[in-house]
């Protein structure tokens, strides 16, 4: 029987080429996208608990969080006809004025990892967008994320509209180069992430998953 | 066997006709051109629906030139000529020996058979189809001519790198690098390695926004951060030879790195061989100078400190820490003592309630028209309008 644990080891490593065609082997060997998933977040895990804590540098978080989304690209037909369903949906973007995407996408890929089914509006997107794509997938997340000390208004502009237009059970989580715990507070979102595998853990806390 | 083997002495003009003739034939089934074979000198000798009359001197010059061209880049390339016709050439060869080449040439006015408006005649095709009919008749060496191209393309990319590196604001890096650097060398010798990778990870995270999907510009972009912390190792007291030596290696293999999946690990091991170079010297540098000397000016911003005083509470003569604080931080020592005041100002104004003229004074400048042509200047606004459009933004 194949040894998931090369596949692990492959994302860990950023191998997307060993990655996919592991992932394909798995499910040529007919073993459940349910094992062959969590070897690959456990891969995830891995690597992103060593960026957590400052072990590694963003190439190697940027190339593993490729080879995951790679090999799910793979694995989902098979997820989706096992009856397999994400925890919940999640839009995430970076605010009106910012065009950094680099943190916004690593974000976006370690919760597809994480059994979130994500709905990434890209960077430079107005309160009016993300109000709408909640509405529109039924989140129960939003992920706002900002680069610049200048677009942090953004963001509370865009926490500002959610709220008012009470989708009460929507959870915000901010994260960002300038962004604090306590900016977080004062502008009222439920919650800060410092960095890409914190905000898996952030998410799934907030959405009462763990 | 090569057709010109056939012959006792290479020389083009014994090139078989038929050879020739089935040449242009083909090629003219599909291209509305002229088409004939040339000396290496550009002296015409065959030719198949080509101009009437003599070629001139300086017609003969040019087909030789096309001729050379087309080997030169390992392809041909298309020459406009004066009397408004298009050419381009294949050399003929025997081994690394230009005999001579095989031209083609058209009016500019057949380059839209189908008028102005309609898409013009595939130019890049007509070249490459006369290239590998040379080359299936075995009359050119494919080997050198390929051997040329990929030169070529890859003197191409090396350029439109450049070209893009010139494009982009590097700026905005490089002073990212700049702020950053002090921090960064002071964690890296109290030997905090994980705050260390924090900071470069941010100036990594700007270096691959600004890169994008560039994956040429990105290797530029990590090629001069490695440069620039390697000379911060070297200032903080490690071996220039050994750091030479580490960085020409790197260098080196960098150049054939393709993807981001080779790229990461490189990246880690220089990025760590080098905060071990700078951490195995503790040595009070230059670097530790300016370090200090920074800290001492943001302690200080809001008293009317100059250089000179800087230079005191780092034990410098002024003109000594004038050049180092130029060579380090990369701009005068007066340039960035506005800089952090205007800084400042900016975060004042956002964040208190300060009149213009407090914040003003507040960030050490003593006089209010000084300090909004400074702020102007740097913002790109007025200290009022700053603060207005921030409150708007908030609201």
């Amino acid at each position: 029987m194949m040894d998931l644990k090369d596949l692990t080891e492959a994302i860990k490593t950023g191998n997307r080429t060993q990655a996919t065609s592991l992932t394909q082997e798995a499910l040529d060997a007919d073993l459940t996208p349910q094992s062959i998933l969590d070897a690959m977040v456990v891969g995830m895990d891995e690597i992103g608990d060593k960026f957590k804590r400052n072990e590694v540098f963003v190439p190697e978080m940027l190339i593993a969080a490729r080879a995951m989304n790679e090999s799910m690209a793979i694995l989902e037909p098979s997820l989706v006809k096992s009856g397999y369903k994400p925890l919940a949906t999640a839009v995430i973007g970076t605010v009106q004025g910012d065009l950094h995407d680099i943190g916004k996408n690593l974000v976006s890929m370690m919760w597809k990892g994480s059994a979130l089914n994500v709905i990434d509006l890209g960077t430079n997107v107005t309160p009016d967008k993300f109000v709408a794509a909640i509405k529109e997938h039924d989140a129960k997340l939003v992920g706002l994320s900002a680069l610049l000390t200048t677009t942090m208004p953004s963001m509370k502009a865009t926490v500002e509209a959610i709220k008012s237009e009470e989708l009460s059970d929507v959870k915000i989580l901010i994260g960002g180069a300038p962004v604090t715990q306590s900016f977080a507070d004062q502008i009222g979102a439920d919650g800060y992430s410092p960095d890409a595998a914190s905000a898996v853990d952030s998410a799934h806390q907030l959405l009462g998953i763990r | 066997m090569n057709s010109l083997e056939q012959l006792s002495q290479p020389n083009i003009s014994e090139l078989d006709r038929s050879i020739f003739r089935r040449i242009a034939q083909n090629y003219l089934l599909n291209w509305p051109v002229g088409i004939c074979v040339v000396q290496p000198d550009g002296q015409r000798l065959m030719a198949k629906n080509w101009w009437a009359g003599r070629d001139s001197v300086t017609h003969r010059d040019l087909l030789a030139f096309n001729v050379q061209e087309g080997l030169r880049f390992g392809e041909p390339t298309v020459t406009y000529c004066p009397d408004k016709r298009l050419y381009w050439a294949v050399p003929i060869m025997q081994n690394s020996k230009v005999l001579g080449g095989i031209v083609a040439g058209t009016e500019e006015e057949a380059l839209f058979p189908s008028g102005m408006d309609q898409p013009p005649l595939d130019l890049r095709k007509a070249c490459c189809e006369l290239r590998l009919m040379i080359e299936r008749e075995n009359l050119t060496n494919s080997a050198v001519l390929e051997k040329h191209r990929i030169d070529t393309e890859r003197e191409r990319e090396r350029a439109e790198v450049l070209h893009l590196l010139k494009l982009e604001d590097l700026s905005g890096v490089r002073q990212l690098y700049l702020r950053e650097e002090p921090r960064l060398l002071s964690t890296i010798r109290q030997g905090d390695r994980s705050e260390s990778r924090l900071i470069i990870n941010r100036i990594l995270t700007m270096i691959l926004h600004h890169a994008g999907d560039r994956f040429e510009l990105v290797k530029s972009f990590m090629m001069e951060l490695v440069a620039t912390i390697c000379r911060t190792a070297v200032e903080a007291g490690a071996d220039p030879e050994e750091m030479l030596g580490n960085n020409f290696q790197s260098m080196t293999a960098l150049a054939s790195i393709r993807s981001m999946e080779q790229l990461a690990p490189w990246l880690h091991a220089v990025l760590e061989r080098t905060m071990d170079a700078i951490a195995a010297h503790p040595d009070n540098t230059s670097s530790m100078i300016i370090t200090s000397a920074i800290t001492f000016m943001q302690q200080h911003l809001h008293e009317p400190i100059g250089r000179d005083d800087v230079a005191m509470a780092v034990d410098l003569s002024p003109s000594h820490f004038s050049r180092l604080f130029k060579h380090h931080v990369g701009q005068g020592f007066n340039q960035t003592l506005v800089r952090m005041r205007v800084d400042h100002a900016a975060e004042l104004l956002i964040k208190t309630r300060m009149s213009i003229g407090q914040i003003a004074h507040a960030s050490g400048f003593k006089e209010q028209g000084y300090f909004a042509k400074s702020f102007h200047r740097l913002m790109g606004q007025s200290p009022r309008s700053y603060r207005q459009h921030q409150a708007n933004c908030m609201a």
